[in-house]
């Protein structure tokens, strides 16, 4: 099996200092035209070892308000990556929004740090927004993580105040 | 996954050769072009491709930019192509490709489809089907998971296209992992 052979992550650093200082989704970012980072590609990574999955789903039907990022209820996950070499895994977040009328945000967070890239305060998204039923996500691409146990979760946060709702839900966290 | 490499190379030859007898003959992926490493396949009505134990590693790429495009015709989505490397000695496999983009601005309907090595690959997207991942001004995150036909072991290049039916269409903070061996 091959080992993780190159990892480009080009602005982590950069990313990483941001996010830990921008955890509160304060204005509408995610609006087209907003200024963020430079169009360069966020993150790059090449032959990361998985072949393993640990998931959690929910069906319950949370809402928040909060214009701060906060847990979403019940989409945390702790796994435990093998191997002896740091890398990234993958975090496949997929949710049906429902009833609110906001725009809602969502970040990965692993172990208690903002995950570099879409969803960080340089990046912040929104995967849903409005009073229409859909279910939208995002496959976020991990920072490179040490060997070891880790937990995993979604953070959502609304742009506006007003209400978001998420129904059915799953995280799947894919990793070596 | 077969790890059986006679076997599976007789697969890919039988494919070659049923290659030119192809019913549907379009200059597509699955469909033809077996120089370019990937298997020709003949789809079901239905079930276009169905893959089994796919991928022990994964390639990947995410972007922040806010490309938009008005064309109608498929253009390469930026920054969404990626070199990736099947490892094996004789054969291939199938990969699987995730892609999710947050839509913004536009407000036309997008149409997407995945690319490996200059081939529209067969399935959702492909001339027979293709599919709007987003429409509309509203803002949201939307995507599509896709499988590749086999292909060979060694170095390929994955890329997304998109086109609009329309109007603008734009997309911002977005991903594409490949699944692979």
């Amino acid at each position: 099996m091959s080992q993780l052979r190159t990892v480009h992550v080009l602005p982590v650093m950069l990313f990483v200092l941001l996010a830990s200082v921008g955890s509160v989704a304060a204005q509408d970012a995610t609006a087209p035209g907003t200024v963020v980072s430079a169009p360069e590609m966020l993150k790059a990574v090449t032959l990361v070892q998985i072949g393993k999955a640990d998931a959690v789903d929910a069906t319950d039907n949370p809402c928040t308000a909060s214009m701060g990022y906060v847990d979403m209820p019940g989409m945390v996950k702790t796994f435990k990556l093998a191997g002896t070499v740091a890398r990234p895994v993958l975090a496949l977040f997929q949710g049906e929004w429902i009833s609110g009328s906001d725009r809602a945000l969502i970040r990965l967070v692993i172990d208690g740090v903002v995950q570099s890239g879409p969803g960080d305060s340089a990046s912040p998204f929104a995967p849903h927004e409005g009073s229409g039923v859909a279910t939208n996500g995002f496959n976020f691409i991990s920072n490179t993580i040490a060997p070891g146990t880790h937990t995993a979760k979604i953070q959502w946060a609304s742009v506006g105040g007003g209400s978001v709702c998420v129904d059915e839900r799953s995280l799947i966290i894919l990793h070596k | 996954m077969s790890r059986t490499g006679p076997a599976l190379f007789a697969v890919l030859v039988c494919a070659a050769i049923a290659a030119g007898t192809a019913e549907r003959g379009r200059a597509q992926a699955g469909q033809g072009d077996v120089s370019a490493g990937i298997e020709v396949l003949a789809p079901e009505a239905d079930l276009l491709r169905s893959v089994t134990s796919v991928g022990t590693k994964f390639d990947g790429a995410d972007m922040n930019d806010q490309p938009c495009t008005t064309s109608t015709g498929y253009v390469d989505m930026p920054g969404m192509t990626k070199n990736f490397t099947i490892s094996g000695v004789s054969g291939g496999d199938e990969v699987v490709v995730l892609f999710q983009g947050e839509w913004i601005g536009g407000s036309g309907r997008a149409l997407l489809r995945l690319v490996i090595d200059g081939i529209v690959i067969v399935g959702p997207g492909d001339d027979a089907a293709p599919f709007a991942p987003h429409e509309g001004t509203v803002v949201a995150t939307t995507g599509f998971n896709f499988t590749s036909p086999r292909l060979l072991f060694g170095p390929h290049t994955a890329k997304l296209q998109w086109a609009t039916t329309g109007a603008q269409v734009c997309v911002d903070e977005r991903s594409m992992i490949i699944l692979h061996k």
